[in-house]
C-alpha cells in the first residue's frame, strides 16, 4: 500500500501548501481539511524504552534523564547489549571471601553454583569483561554508573552564577522600587496601615526570620591558568599505535561527557528511551493522532489519516504523452468512507486565487493571535497555536486536463459487499467512467501537455476534486445525516509520466 | 591433485552430513560437524579442518589461489595446503577462501573473506562483513558493522562445545551422514553412527 | 529563589550549540551534553541559494529531530537558548528564531555568544577565547565580562583545512579519492593525526632529515588498507600554523587580538587564554601554541608592542568541543533566562518579529563576585 503512494505519482496538497501522499496526511475532522505533519502540532505524548517495552512516566523518564534503567547500549558499536549469564563455583564458606583458598577438592568445603551476568554485545562481541567491569548477581542490578569528574564544579559555577544574576536582580528592584514616583495619589493600604510585608509576613507566620538575607554570591575560586601544559608524550613518535585501542569519533560522541579515547574507558550506556508522538491541529486545537499509551501497542486513541476520510487517487495507466497531443489517463478512485461520495473533479486554483487563500487565511489567523495576544493574562494553555506561513504549492503545472462534465458518485465502502457477486448498479454512468466496482471507480481523463515541453520532461497535472464528506462523528447530534454533508475541496498532483516523443 | 579426484578424509567422531559438497583432498579431523548443503571445494590443494568445527548450512570453504595472487605467481606449481585450525565455525552463508585460518575464529552469517587475507585465531568476521583488501587479522580482532570496523576483543571467544555436543547428538536422527572413511585403508568404521 | 527553581525542575531550557559540523544538544543546568550529534544543515549558502523556504524546511527538519528523537521534550512553552557565534550570519539566527516560534512555538530565545559564555565555565572576567572550530577559528578576547568585539579576529584555520591536507596527501600516496570520505578522514585525523612539537616541525620544514613516528595501517571498510605515513600524522595539524610573512598563523591571530585591546588589559588577557572547540582537543595542541605563542613574543615585531612575558592557558571543567554549550548551560540555569534584556520572548517576536543582534548588545551579563 505505502508502496503504491509513496512513489510520489500521485501527491495532495495540504492546506498549508506542502505536497505529500495520501498516506503520510491527517484529515482534521473538526476544521474538515487535511493536514500534514509539517503542519500539526506534535508533542510527545509517552516515554518508553524500545527494548524492554515498558512504559515510563514523564516525570520518571526526566528523572532518568531520559535512559532507562535496565537497558543498556554497546559503547563500541550503539547495538543494544544482552545480558548473559554465567556460573560459577563459589565456595559456601561463612569465613568471607578473599581469605586463604582451602584445597579445592576437599569434600568439606562445599561448592555452590551462582548464577553471574555479564553484558555482552551480540553485533561485535564487546563485553562488559572487557573494561574490567566485575560480573553482577542479579541482570538488573545497577551496574556500576561512570562518574562525572567535572560535575561537582559544575555545580558551584551553576550555583554561583545563579546567586549572583539574582543578587543583580534584586539590586535592580531595589533601584526601582525606590526611584518609582508612587502613581497612586491616595496612600495605599499599607502605607496607611503601617503594615510592611515583613511585618504581614511575620503575623500570618509565614517565617520568622521574616525579612529574608539578600542573596549573597557565593564565592568561587575562579579557575587559575596556568604556563604548566601537558606536553606530547615521547614515545608518540616511536611506539607503533594501536589503532584498536583507540576509539572512533563516534564512539567518543556517544559518550559526550567523558569522550574517552582509548578502548579501556568505554563503558556501558544506558539506552535512551523512544516516545509516542501525537499530533494535534494547529487551527482547532483537536488531535489529529494520538496513541494508545501501552507501548507494546500499536493502536490509536484517536487516529485520522486521510486516507479513511478522503477519497484516493490511483494512478493506473497513462497513453504515451506526445507534444501538442493530448493523451488519455486512467485514474482510480476509492472512496474510503461508509457514505456514498459525490464526486466532481474541477480545475485547480490559479496563482491569483491560490495567493488570495493564503492572504485570506493570514488573516483569519492575524485576528485570532492578536485577540489572544491583546489580553496578556490568557495562560499559554489556551493561547492558539501559531499556524505554519501557507505557502504556495511548490508544483509547477505542465499538463492542462480536460474536465469531465459532470459529477459521479462512488458508493460507500461495504466490506461484506466483497464476498457478494458483482451487483451493477442501475446507476447511468457518465462515458468518462470505465470502470465500476464496490468502492471503486476507474475514470478515463484527457491530458493536454503544455507548450514548450521538451522530450523526457515531466508531465505534472491536477486537479480540485471536491467530494461530499458525510461527517458522521460530530459533537453537534441534532443535525441529520443530511444537514452534515460537506463538499470539500482537495488539491490533487499527479506526475503520469514524461514526454516520450 | 586433479581437481575430479574426491578425496574425503573424514576423522572418527566428525559427523559429516551427506548432502554436503565436498571436492577434491579435504580432510576433516576429529569432534568437527559438516552441516548439509554445506561446500568445501579444495581446487588449488588440499584442506584439513582441524578438531572441533562446526561448518554450517550454505558455508563455503573454498581453497582456491587465483591468478593474481602473490603465491600463485611466485611458483604456481607449488602445492599449497589450507590448514584450518580447530574450534573455528564457519555459520550459515558465509564464505571464505582465506588461505590461512588459525583456531577459535568464527566466521558469522554472510560475511565473505577473501584469499588475500589471512587470519590468525581468535577473530570474529561479523555478520555481513566482507574483507577484501590485502591485510592479516592479528589475534582477537573482531570486525563488526556496516563499515567493517575493527576492534580487539579481550580474549578468545567462549568454547562452542556445548552447541557441538548438540549437534553430534541431533543431526545423525535427521540426516544421512558419510561415512568417516578412509580412503587408503578402506574400512576404518566410525565407533558408532546412529540413525 | 526556591520558586523559580521548581519552575525550572518542571521545564528546564533546552541548550543548543549549532556547530558547523556537531551539534551540541541536552538541557540547562547539567553538567554535560546530553548528545552531539552530526548537523545536518550543512553548506547553508547552498540551501539558501535555492529559497529561504528550503533552508526553514530543513531547520525544522532538523529540529523535530532534536525534539523529539533525542531531547524527548516537547517544545511548546518551553525556553530554548541557543549558543552560536556572534559572526553567525542574521539570515540564519532569523530563520532559527522564526523555526523556533512559529513552528515549535517555544515561548522564548535565549541567543548566548560563544566566546563570552565560555568564560563562565572557568568563572574568570577575563580570557581570550580561542574557538578553533572546524570552519575556522575565531577569536575574541573577553575583558571584565564584556567582549571585546574590535578585537575579533578570525581566519580559516580549523579542522576543514587539516581534512583537506590528508586527503590531499593521502591522494598523492596513491590512496583511491572515493574511499576517503569526510567520515574515514576525520577519523583518521583523530586517531592517527596530532600537532607535534615545534622543533619537531621546523625540522620537517627544512626537509631536514628526522626519523618520523611511526607509519600506520589504517583499514577501510574491509576492502583497502590506508597506509597513513608518520610524517603526515606529525604535520597534518601544520597547516595551522603556516610559516610566511602573511601572518595569519593561529599564534599570529591570537596576539594579534591581544594587540586590538588597550594596553593595560594585554597582560591580563595573554595569561588568561581559552581554546575551546573540537579542533583544540587535538593532540598536542595546547602544548603547541604555548610554544609558538611564546617565541613569538620575543620577536621584534610583537616584543615592542604587546609586553608581555609569558601566555598562560586555562583548561575549562570540560571537553573542549562542548565547553560553550556548558556555559550556555549556566547562563541558561541562571533567571537569565527570563530577564535578560536578550531573551526574545514569544510575545514580543509575534509583535515585532525582530530579535536583537549583538551590535545593540547590552551587557546583561556576568559581573563576577562583586
Amino acid at each position: 500500500m505505502d508502496f503504491f503512494l509513496s512513489k510520489k505519482i500521485v501527491e495532495y496538497a495540504c492546506l498549508c501548501g506542502v505536497l505529500s501522499p495520501l498516506t503520510k496526511l491527517y484529515f482534521c475532522r473538526h476544521c474538515l481539511n487535511l493536514r500534514c505533519a509539517f503542519c500539526c502540532h506534535h508533542e510527545v505524548d509517552s516515554h518508553f524504552c524500545s527494548n524492554c517495552l515498558e512504559n515510563i512516566p514523564s516525570s520518571e523518564a526526566k528523572l532518568r534523564k531520559n535512559k532507562c534503567n535496565t537497558c543498556f547500549d554497546c559503547p563500541s558499536c550503539q547495538a543494544t547489549l544482552s545480558a548473559r549469564a554465567t556460573s560459577i563455583q563459589v565456595p559456601m564458606s561463612t569465613k568471607g571471601e578473599g581469605g586463604d583458598e582451602t584445597d579445592e577438592g576437599s569434600a568439606s568445603n562445599k561448592m555452590v553454583t551462582k548464577k553471574m551476568y555479564y553484558l555482552a554485545c551480540l553485533a561485535c562481541r564487546w563485553t562488559s569483561r572487557d573494561v574490567g567491569i566485575s560480573d553482577q548477581t542479579s541482570q538488573t542490578c545497577s551496574w556500576p554508573e561512570q562518574e562525572y569528574f567535572h560535575s561537582t564544579r559544575f555545580q558551584l559555577l551553576s550555583e554561583h552564577f545563579q546567586a549572583v544574576v539574582l543578587c543583580d536582580k534584586e539590586e535592580k528592584q531595589d533601584y526601582l522600587r525606590r526611584k518609582t514616583v508612587k502613581t497612586s495619589k491616595f496612600p495605599s493600604m499599607t502605607d496607611r496601615t503601617g503594615l510592611t510585608v515583613a511585618s504581614i509576613r511575620r503575623q500570618i507566620g509565614f517565617d520568622k526570620s521574616a525579612p529574608k538575607a539578600k542573596p549573597k554570591p557565593t564565592n568561587i575560586t575562579p579557575s587559575i591558568a596556568t604556563s604548566e601544559v601537558e606536553d606530547l608524550p615521547d614515545e608518540i613518535f616511536t611506539k607503533p599505535v594501536n589503532l584498536k585501542n583507540i576509539t572512533t569519533i563516534k564512539q567518543r560522541l556517544a559518550q559526550p561527557a567523558n569522550q574517552p579515547e582509548t578502548v579501556k574507558h568505554l563503558y556501558p550506556q544506558h539506552k535512551n528511551l523512544s516516545i509516542k508522538r501525537s499530533l494535534r491541529c494547529r487551527h482547532c486545537e483537536h488531535n489529529v493522532i494520538k496513541p494508545e499509551y501501552n507501548p507494546s501497542s500499536i493502536k490509536y486513541r484517536i487516529q485520522l489519516f486521510a486516507s479513511n476520510h478522503v477519497p484516493e487517487v490511483r494512478f493506473v495507466k497513462a497513453d504515451p504523452f506526445k507534444i501538442g497531443e493530448s493523451a488519455s489517463i486512467i485514474l482510480k478512485i476509492i472512496n474510503p468512507t461508509i457514505n456514498d461520495m459525490t464526486i466532481t473533479i474541477m480545475d485547480l486554483p490559479t496563482e491569483d486565487e491560490e495567493k488570495m487563500a493564503i492572504e485570506e487565511m493570514r488573516k483569519t489567523f492575524d485576528k485570532s493571535v492578536s485577540i489572544a495576544t491583546k489580553s496578556s493574562l490568557t495562560p499559554s494553555i489556551m493561547r492558539p497555536s501559531l499556524i505554519e506561513d501557507p505557502r504556495m504549492v511548490d508544483c509547477k503545472i505542465t499538463g492542462k486536463i480536460e474536465l469531465p462534465d459532470s459529477s459521479f458518485v462512488v458508493n460507500q465502502r461495504d466490506d461484506s459487499a466483497e464476498f457478494d457477486d458483482d451487483i451493477q448498479g442501475d446507476r447511468q454512468d457518465p462515458r468518462f467512467i470505465i470502470w465500476r466496482k464496490a468502492n471503486k471507480v476507474e475514470i478515463k481523463l484527457n491530458v493536454i501537455p503544455c507548450d514548450g515541453l521538451k522530450k523526457d520532461d515531466d508531465i505534472i497535472t491536477g486537479f480540485t476534486m471536491q467530494f461530499t464528506y458525510s461527517n458522521v462523528h460530530t459533537s453537534t447530534p441534532e443535525k441529520e445525516s443530511q444537514g452534515l454533508r460537506h463538499a470539500l475541496n482537495v488539491r490533487v498532483y499527479i506526475n503520469p509520466g514524461k514526454i516520450s516523443e | 591433485m586433479s581437481k575430479n579426484e574426491n578425496k574425503v578424509k573424514i576423522m572418527p567422531r566428525a559427523v559429516v552430513c551427506e548432502d554436503s559438497n565436498i571436492r577434491g583432498d579435504v580432510t576433516i579431523s576429529s569432534g568437527s560437524v559438516v552441516h548439509t548443503s554445506a561446500q568445501i571445494i579444495a581446487e588449488s590443494g588440499p584442506i584439513i579442518i582441524g578438531e572441533n568445527c562446526i561448518i554450517e548450512e550454505y558455508a563455503k570453504i573454498i581453497h582456491r589461489i587465483p591468478t593474481n595472487h602473490k603465491l600463485y605467481q611466485e611458483n604456481p606449481e607449488k602445492p599449497h595446503v589450507l590448514v584450518i585450525g580447530s574450534n573455528n565455525i564457519f555459520e550459515v552463508g558465509c564464505t571464505v577462501e582465506a588461505l590461512k585460518i588459525g583456531e577459535k575464529n568464527i566466521f558469522e552469517s554472510k560475511s565473505y573473506v577473501s584469499p588475500d587475507v589471512t587470519i590468525s585465531s581468535g577473530c570474529v568476521i561479523g555478520a555481513g562483513c566482507q574483507l577484501f583488501g590485502e591485510q592479516h587479522l592479528t589475534e582477537n580482532t573482531v570486525i563488526y558493522g556496516k563499515t567493517c570496523q575493527q576492534r580487539e576483543a579481550l580474549d578468545k571467544q567462549g568454547s562452542h562445545m556445548l552447541q557441538l555436543d548438540f549437534l553430534r547428538k541431533i543431526l545423525p536422527n535427521y540426516h544421512h551422514l558419510r561415512k568417516p572413511v578412509d580412503i587408503k585403508s578402506k574400512t576404518t568404521f566410525a565407533t558408532s553412527t546412529p540413525k | 529563589m526556591p520558586i523559580f527553581e521548581t519552575v525550572f525542575q518542571e521545564k528546564p531550557a533546552i541548550v543548543l550549540e549549532i556547530g558547523s559540523v556537531y551539534t551540541k544538544i541536552g538541557f540547562c543546568g547539567e553538567a554535560h551534553p546530553r548528545f552531539i550529534i552530526s548537523t545536518e544543515i550543512r553548506s547553508i549558502s547552498d540551501i539558501l541559494k535555492k529559497s529561504y523556504i528550503s533552508l526553514y524546511d530543513q531547520t525544522a527538519a532538523f529540529f523535530t529531530k532534536i525534539f523529539f528523537k533525542y531531547l524527548l521534550a516537547s517544545p511548546k512553552d518551553r525556553k530554548v537558548s541557543i549558543v552560536e557565534s556572534v559572526l553567525t550570519p542574521t539570515v540564519i539566527r532569523e530563520c532559527i528564531a522564526k523555526v523556533l516560534f512559529y513552528h515549535f512555538e517555544v515561548s522564548s530565545v535565549l541567543f548566548l555568544p560563544t566566546h563570552l559564555v565560555a568564560t563562565a565555565t572557568l568563572a574568570v572576567e577575563n580570557a581570550v577565547v580561542v574557538d578553533l572550530g572546524f570552519k575556522e577559528t575565531i577569536v575574541i578576547p573577553v575583558y571584565s565580562g564584556v567582549q571585546v568585539l574590535s578585537a575579533w579576529q578570525a581566519q580559516p584555520l580549523g579542522s576543514e583545512a587539516v581534512h583537506d591536507k590528508i586527503k590531499a596527501e593521502l591522494i598523492l600516496n596513491g590512496v583511491k579519492e572515493e574511499i576517503l570520505t569526510d567520515a574515514v578522514i576525520e577519523d583518521i585525523k583523530v586517531r592517527t593525526c596530532f600537532v607535534t612539537k615545534q622543533s619537531r616541525a621546523l625540522s620537517f620544514k627544512s626537509k631536514e632529515e628526522i626519523q618520523p613516528c611511526p607509519d600506520l595501517e589504517y583499514p577501510v571498510d574491509g576492502n583497502d588498507v590506508i597506509k597513513v605515513p608518520g610524517q603526515l600524522r606529525e604535520v597534518a595539524f601544520e597547516v595551522l600554523f603556516p610559516k610566511d610573512n602573511d601572518r595569519l598563523g593561529l599564534p599570529y591571530i591570537i596576539l594579534d587580538a591581544i594587540l586590538n585591546c588597550p594596553v593595560d588589559t594585554r597582560k591580563v588577557l595573554a595569561e588568561n587564554i581559552l581554546l575551546i572547540g573540537g579542533t583544540a582537543s587535538a593532540l598536542g595542541m595546547t602544548a603547541r601554541l604555548k610554544a609558538e605563542l611564546t617565541k613569538l613574543i620575543e620577536s621584534d615585531y610583537y616584543k615592542n608592542r604587546l609586553f608581555i612575558q609569558e601566555v598562560k592557558f586555562h583548561s575549562a571543567p570540560s571537553k573542549p568541543n562542548f565547553t560553550a554549550w556548558l556555559g550556555g548551560s549556566i547562563y541558561s540555569s541562571t533567571e537569565l533566562i527570563t530577564s535578560s534584556s536578550f531573551t526574545v520572548t514569544r510575545e514580543n517576536y509575534l509583535k515585532n518579529s525582530k530579535i536583537p543582534d549583538w551590535v545593540n548588545y547590552e551587557s546583561a551579563f556576568v559581573r563576577t563576585q562583586g
